[in-house]
């Protein structure tokens, strides 16, 4: 009956040593799969500039939204200057479900929604907005990702020198 | 779909003028770096808040965009870097000497940028973030006009570094003073410009700086707690009080959307009014002079 224990025991220790070996493992790649490094996003942003030069670089980054709640957003007052061709877009970290989304309302109140990379009545996503200004004054940006789905990405603002 | 909407933003009664008041005076420097280390705005309203400021280069760009012919005499004195003796005045110093830099990139006026390159590395190195600029790569760009677009993001990114810097210290009212000394420098030029060509656009442009004034006046009144700030504020109240009697009103239209590529091209149909005189325009050239003398010059 002894003898039986060890290569039971052995048995037993290769297959817990096992799971903690696999969900160790397990974890470390959620770990890595949910790293949100903004410096490499923005350097991303920086490379799709060309003639536009970088003003601000805005990173967000959300859970995934609890349900009967809102789409959770970061909102980012910003003075735009008339006459000034802006361009805002942002670039996703891949790794996460969330389709960044940014709007542009006319002041802090959001009264009128100017523009939008994402259009809800055609379902259809933008690459970037230019935004020609003709309005110096306060402006509303806000950051969020598409149904509220866990992301991570950085919004980016520049304008055309 | 048009709506009228208008700004009254009330007259404050501000008194006082711009204080004469030395910043060398060390007991007074020592009392307010205490203070400053107490600033007790929220990191994260005053991150939002220093958005509503323009940049450096932006400034510079709408100079540049105003088609006026290029005047070094605009310039605060490369040679008065050295005597901005704290780090109050050397951001504020940051700031001016930015769109100065900034000015001569647009203008390619390589043939200056040495010396404003050294400006920008003594008050840099004095507030400890010389770091952050490449000095001798810059120093190499600035030497061939072809390079001028490479030191014009060098320079952004470098100010970018900077306002991240001073905001990951909790020293995000440095961020501040570099916004607001680069505001300074540019209303002074912008009123410099209006003097020589008055057009309807730089008048323009001189009036639509209420919305920025107010932003800064917002940042300000968050952290007057601490004296310099104070004492800053007072300098610009009889400037804010110029502005206040300027009305500034929007008549919104829809934005004109087209797509291109994949990109959306959306221009923007708000009309704007601003009601500015002559008088103001005379009240606010002299008060920007004052103001920047005050702050860079003396």
């Amino acid at each position: 009956m002894k003898n039986n224990i060890y290569p039971r025991l052995k048995k037993f220790m290769i297959i817990i040593t096992s799971f903690v070996i696999f969900y160790s493992a397990m974890s470390f790649n959620t770990m890595k799969k949910k790293e949100c490094n903004s410096e490499q996003l923005l350097s991303k942003g920086f490379d799709r500039l060309k003639k536009y030069s970088l003003i601000k670089g805005y990173p967000f980054s959300f859970n995934e939204k609890k349900k009967n709640k809102p789409v959770e957003y970061l909102k980012q007052i910003v003075t735009l200057n008339r006459g000034v061709k802006y361009k805002f877009f942002a670039v996703p970290n891949d790794d996460f479900e969330g389709q960044p989304v940014i709007t542009i309302h006319n002041n802090e109140k959001q009264e009128f929604l100017l523009a939008t990379t994402y259009n809800f009545n055609f379902k259809k996503f933008y690459d970037e907005i230019n935004f020609e200004c003709k309005t110096t004054g306060n402006y509303c940006l806000s950051f969020s990702f598409l149904d509220g789905k866990e992301g991570c990405a950085v919004g980016i603002m520049a304008f055309l020198e | 779909m048009k709506k009228l909407f208008l700004i009254f933003i009330p007259g404050l009664l501000l008194s006082g003028c711009g204080s004469s008041e030395s910043f060398e005076d060390k007991e007074i420097l020592e009392k307010v770096d205490k203070q400053a280390s107490k600033i007790s705005v929220s990191k994260e309203v005053l991150d939002e808040m220093i958005q509503t400021l323009p940049s450096p280069i932006e400034t510079a760009n709408l100079i540049t965009k105003s088609k006026s012919s290029f005047k070094k005499d605009l310039l605060i004195p490369a040679g008065n870097a050295e005597k901005f003796s704290d780090k109050y005045g050397q951001a504020l110093a940051l700031g001016g000497y930015g769109v100065d830099m900034g000015y001569l990139n647009l203008n390619d006026k390589t043939i200056y940028i040495i010396e404003y390159l050294d400006a920008i590395r003594t008050v840099s190195k004095d507030l400890k973030v010389d770091a952050f600029f490449n000095f001798s790569l810059m120093s190499d760009l600035a030497k061939n006009r072809k390079n001028v677009d490479s030191l014009i993001h060098i320079s952004t990114e470098n100010f970018n570094k900077i306002d991240e810097h001073f905001r990951s210290q909790s020293r995000g009212d440095l961020s501040v003073l570099i916004l607001v000394g680069s505001w300074v420098e540019g209303l002074y030029m912008f009123d410099k410009i209006a003097l020589e060509n008055k057009t309807q656009d730089i008048v323009n442009r001189i009036g639509e700086q209420k919305v920025i004034i107010d932003n800064m006046y917002a940042i300000l009144n968050k952290i007057e707690h601490v004296e310099y700030y104070k004492q800053l504020k007072t300098k610009f109240d009889a400037l804010k009080k110029v502005y206040d009697d300027v009305k500034i009103s929007y008549v919104y239209h829809e934005p004109k959307m087209k797509e291109v590529n994949g990109e959306l091209i959306v221009e923007d149909n708000t009309e704007t009014i601003i009601n500015i005189t002559d008088e103001q325009l005379k009240a606010i050239s002299i008060e920007i002079n004052k103001l920047r003398n005050n702050l860079f010059l003396n």
